[in-house]
């Protein structure tokens, strides 16, 4: 391509007739042979071809985030992010897909509601676990990695019952133990995440230690345990764990 | 909706693609989406990571669709066509050097491509221009921004543009020509 070469406008916009198959047969046979007898014309036919396709292609690129939320979410709670917001707002949700966003809209809602201080506290601060790295190319511990995988896309409930099925094997594993809790608390059973998360704790060298009673302590807070919530957040010792700390009001 | 269970074979929907139909573009990436989404999160990505992937392979579809270089064998070819992209693509940014460690990914996915190196140039020229096409896109001005798309994508005639808008149809052309030339210069700017 000559990139020097500015096609006047009377040419470009005959190149385009062509090119759209508005021309009628003769003009368009005339113009053919004309192409066919100068390899600059073909060159600049192909030229305006192509910035035809940048344009459209431009043109479906700024709708692609819009047929993104089209896409069935996995999750009712997406609804609620689309009415009467402006398009920042939307884009801002779509362009954060993990699940802690959608929790947190929640937890938004929430918060303005009629909740115990201790609730809203729960709410304000209960992001799920991101999840752990899924390399399905690793062999052993593969049903737990898919399970994971399923967790990621939001969908907790399968999550939960391939994990179930493995904890028979590992009954005391602290990883399982810890994603079924939390799972369950996402999925709003709290005595099951509460049982999960306190059998998790039982391991006292795993590496998982501080986030496990990080999440006991929102799952107390959202029991209305204050004191057993603040127990576990000094358990922790997190930074997430000590700013909730400092806001409980009791 | 559904549209697309209406459109009887693949040859339709190329077509229907190729006339940027907004209906049949949607429906495709609603259905086709979250196979790549659990594809890239089961090879070691994240949920942005695979919206990213897909929708570049969405355009990379949408292009060679446009440009005839892409032949339907089957009923469902436009669909695995789609996510053979998205595959490639999220292999080619687990092989890039972020990645070293996934040495999973061995470099035989693309040894059924038999093509000459002058080939693959040219391609590979025309893939830089049209980025670059795009990229200058964004930064025009809304007016030409929603004047080349309503003319190119969505096949609006001139009169019905400047009814919409603030100048008269006989200024539409000549703005239009503009807005293509500083187009042009926005887009050599950058390469």
């Amino acid at each position: 391509m000559n990139k020097n070469s500015n096609i006047p406008q009377a040419e470009f916009e005959t190149i385009e007739r062509y090119i759209n198959r508005a021309m009628d047969s003769q003009e368009r046979a005339a113009f053919n042979t004309k192409i066919n007898e100068s390899p600059m014309l073909a060159a600049q036919v192909e030229e305006v071809k192509e910035t035809i396709l940048g344009i459209e292609s431009a043109a479906l690129s700024e709708k692609l985030d819009e047929f993104h939320q089209e896409i069935n979410p996995v999750q009712k709670l997406q609804g609620q992010e689309t009415e009467g917001n402006s398009n920042n707002f939307r884009k801002r949700f779509i362009s954060i897909a993990v699940a802690a966003s959608i929790v947190l809209v929640l937890g938004v809602f929430w918060y303005n509601s009629n909740g115990s201080s201790s609730e809203k506290l729960f709410a304000k601060h209960f992001t799920p676990d991101p999840g752990l790295p899924t390399t399905m190319s690793t062999t052993d511990n593969y049903d737990f990695y898919e399970a994971m995988v399923d967790y990621k896309t939001k969908d907790y409930k399968t999550a939960i019952h391939k994990w179930e099925l493995i904890l028979d094997e590992k009954p005391a594993n602290d990883t399982l133990n810890y994603f079924l809790g939390v799972a369950n608390l996402v999925e709003g059973n709290d005595e099951k995440a509460l049982s999960y998360l306190e059998k998790a704790a039982n391991n006292n060298n795993s590496f998982l230690k501080s986030d496990i009673y990080f999440y006991l302590g929102l799952t107390y807070l959202k029991e209305n345990n204050n004191i057993a919530a603040k127990e576990s957040f000094k358990v922790s010792g997190s930074d997430k764990s000590l700013k909730i700390l400092s806001e409980i009001k009791e | 909706m559904g549209k697309i269970r209406q459109i009887a074979n693949q040859f339709e929907l190329i077509a229907a693609i190729k006339a940027n139909n907004e209906d049949a573009l949607k429906e495709l990436y609603r259905v086709n989406y979250r196979k790549v989404e659990v594809f890239v999160l089961k090879n070691s990505g994240s949920v942005p990571q695979a919206k990213d992937v897909f929708q570049d392979a969405f355009l990379a579809m949408y292009q060679n669709i446009k440009a005839d270089k892409f032949i339907p064998e089957n009923e469902t070819a436009l669909q695995g066509y789609l996510y053979q992209i998205s595959k490639n693509k999220w292999r080619d940014v687990l092989r890039s050097s972020r990645f070293k460690k996934t040495a999973e990914f061995i470099d035989n996915v693309h040894e059924t491509e038999d093509i000459s190196d002058l080939k693959i140039i040219e391609e590979t020229e025309q893939q830089e221009r049209l980025a670059a096409t795009m990229e200058a896109f964004k930064k025009l001005g809304d007016e030409c921004r929603e004047l080349l798309t309503q003319f190119y994508f969505n096949k609006k005639s001139l009169r019905e543009i400047s009814e919409n808008a603030k100048y008269a149809e006989a200024s539409a052309r000549n703005k239009k020509y503009r807005c293509i030339q500083k187009l042009k210069e926005l887009a050599l700017a950058t390469t």
